[in-house]
């Protein structure tokens, strides 16, 4: 009889699986559904930290949410010894034991949120952690403070490179989704905060490597390597043990003029070694500032893209919502970017300038030399073979000059070209009953600065 | 069909302000919530629409404003789904019907040969009939059980009684319609 119900057990299953709603009614009422919860009061209220709030939930629910917490403390406690092992996580840097254990609990609260949205508010919250964990590695300026920075600002672009993909997700959304329009307002905020951590890191990168290439400690240093070599040179040719020698011969024995002459060729060599040993090390420290100075330049590049991504979602989404407060606030934001990016061409200039300068000084130096030793070359130069070469030398020379003057008129096109494209963007944007703010926007992303 | 851990994150999530994580509840529960409004609807698509629509935003309201967490997200919607159904019952003086009629003719139409539709009407027309002799509440409790696969305690929740109670009721039902079926 069992199985006879078991039948009908059946059938009634098999009817409501048959049942379902129009799938443009379910993907229409979603929409609708999520739209009608951002409107709501809950929501719109003003929320204090998402974490906090989660967390908040997560020990105010307390009996839904019992078997979950005790799940994670079992884990927790299972996996890494005690409760403490998570709290030491959350102070850890790049090198430490504890610190995989840091960025897998922001993983998972990244896993643990669904809209994207909320992920790319969290990515920028870790972004941030990522640039203080920066800047206590320079500070504390401890071992492989190279590879530790690499650590975290590898990480730092993960991060900024996932909330711009996320960022072209919510680009695609519906007008109706509210969210969106903030979340691109925190990103672009966020990333000026950002490229300024990121800058003063570089500075004092800089700044360090600077003080290490201190151009009057260099030449001190080779000076004194000089000495040393000469004083070696000296030493082989017999000349100054002999001074010592004559200084000596009155008061010490034969042996005692060994033991000195010993000495004194011991200690050069050790100085001299020591010497090189700066020297080397010096070029490797440098070597490696440049990287780190290299690794934050890239960073800085993403963080730029992303400040542009986030500018033209936020304006998009302005632009969706017709709003004229709004509208004012985006005109506000263009105006500082394109400021921002005349600040920047003009540092540009001013860099160029300064190296033109210096290289120019050397160069003075150097075909002063070069003439002293033409001079005298011309001279010797007999043979026809040797006028040949001259003429060679000259041609290369005339060639190498001929590439400069075009290199410089192209930089002078493309200084036009970008100042051109400042100007046109700032006209579009002082007349806006011609051009939209998205096409300020455009106009704003074909401006290049020549690296 | 358990109510899962992971129904508690989504609703922890979309407390803390995550709307995607209530979307995704949307998601697993919007087809079931519409077949157990349509077959007390008469097979009203309209309306059952719109109550599926009202049952969901009805939950969002109580999930955001309620002090205590929701254990149970899917008992939640089928109460708030009922309640809502004998509302509408009420307003047009009707009473509220486990399963509608009109099941045995939309399940044979739906078989895939003519023989097979034949058969499927019959048996459907049988099990219609046996529930017919049950009382509202059983027949509630039966179609509960095994149309929409809810647990004993889950109806529970649902019909507010305990799960004592629904185990006996369920029980009864049961040999009930085994009385039935042999006497057929």
């Amino acid at each position: 009889m069992i199985m006879v119900f078991g039948k009908y057990e059946k059938i009634l299953s098999e009817r409501a699986s048959e049942i379902s709603p129009d799938k443009s009614w379910k993907k229409n009422f979603r929409q609708e559904l999520l739209a009608e919860i951002r409107m709501s009061e809950q929501w719109q209220k003003p929320k204090s930290s998402f974490i906090s709030r989660i967390g908040l939930n997560f020990f105010v629910a307390k009996n839904a949410l019992r078997p979950v917490m005790a799940g994670f403390l079992v884990l927790t406690v299972s996996f890494y010894g005690t409760i403490f092992t998570v709290q030491g996580a959350k102070a850890s840097l790049p090198g430490d034991t504890l610190y995989p254990v840091k960025i897998g609990i922001e993983n998972v609260k990244i896993s643990l949120v669904f809209s994207d949205e909320k992920k790319a508010e969290l990515e920028m919250e870790f972004a941030g952690k990522r640039l203080e964990e920066a800047h206590e590695i320079i500070n504390n300026k401890e071992d492989n403070v190279e590879d530790k920075l690499k650590t975290a600002i590898d990480k730092f672009e993960n991060d900024i490179e996932s909330v711009q993909k996320r960022l072209e997700k919510i680009e695609k959304q519906l007008p109706s989704e509210g969210k969106s329009l903030e979340v691109s307002k925190m990103v672009n905020e966020k990333t000026e905060e950002l490229e300024k951590g990121l800058i003063i890191i570089k500075e004092k990168i800089s700044g360090l490597s600077d003080k290490k290439e201190d151009p009057k400690d260099t030449q001190e240093k080779e000076s004194v390597e000089k000495d040393i070599l000469e004083n070696k040179e000296q030493e082989n040719d017999g000349t100054s043990s002999e001074v010592k020698k004559s200084e000596l011969s009155e008061t010490t024995t034969p042996e005692n003029l060994k033991t000195v002459e010993k000495a004194d060729s011991k200690s050069n060599e050790s100085s001299l070694a020591q010497a090189k040993q700066e020297t080397k090390e010096e070029k490797v420290k440098s070597e490696k500032d440049e990287k780190m100075i290299a690794s934050l330049d890239s960073a800085l590049k993403k963080v730029e893209e992303a400040n542009t991504k986030s500018l033209e979602v936020f304006v998009k989404k302005v632009t969706d919502t017709g709003d004229d407060s709004l509208k004012k606030d985006a005109v506000e934001k263009i105006q500082k970017k394109i400021e921002k990016i005349e600040v920047k061409i003009t540092e540009k200039e001013k860099n160029i300038e300064k190296q033109e300068a210096e290289a120019k000084t050397g160069q003075d130096v150097k075909t002063g030399a070069e003439q002293v030793s033409t001079t005298t070359k011309d001279q010797f130069l007999n043979t026809k073979d040797d006028q040949a070469a001259k003429t060679e030398t000259d041609q290369v020379k005339n060639q190498q000059a001929q590439d400069k003057t075009v290199s410089d008129n192209l930089k002078e096109a493309k200084k036009e070209e970008t100042k051109k494209a400042i100007d046109e963007a700032k006209k579009m944007l002082s007349e806006p009953e011609k051009t939209t703010l998205n096409e300020v926007v455009e106009k704003v992303k074909q401006i290049k600065i020549d690296k | 069909m358990k109510s899962s851990l992971n129904d508690k994150f989504l609703v922890a999530s979309s407390i803390a302000g995550d709307e995607e994580a209530f979307g995704k509840i949307y998601d697993k529960y919007v087809d079931e919530i519409y077949c157990f409004v349509f077959t007390r609807v008469k097979n009203n698509k309209e309306e059952a629409q719109d109550l599926t629509s009202e049952t969901f935003l009805k939950a969002w309201q109580y999930v955001n404003s309620s002090e205590k967490m929701v254990e149970n997200i899917r008992a939640l919607l089928y109460k708030i789904s009922r309640n809502l159904i004998i509302d509408n019952y009420r307003k047009n003086g009707n009473q509220l019907q486990s399963i509608d009629d009109s099941i045995v003719q939309t399940l044979a139409d739906k078989s895939k040969s003519p023989q097979d539709a034949t058969d499927q009407k019959m048996e459907v027309e049988k099990i219609i009939s046996c529930l017919e002799s049950l009382s509202q509440e059983a027949k509630e409790i039966i179609t509960m059980r095994y149309m929409q696969d809810l647990s004993v305690s889950e109806i529970s929740k649902i019909l507010g009684k305990k799960a004592g109670a629904i185990r006996v009721a369920l029980h009864r039902a049961k040999n009930q319609i085994k009385d039935q079926l042999k006497k057929k």
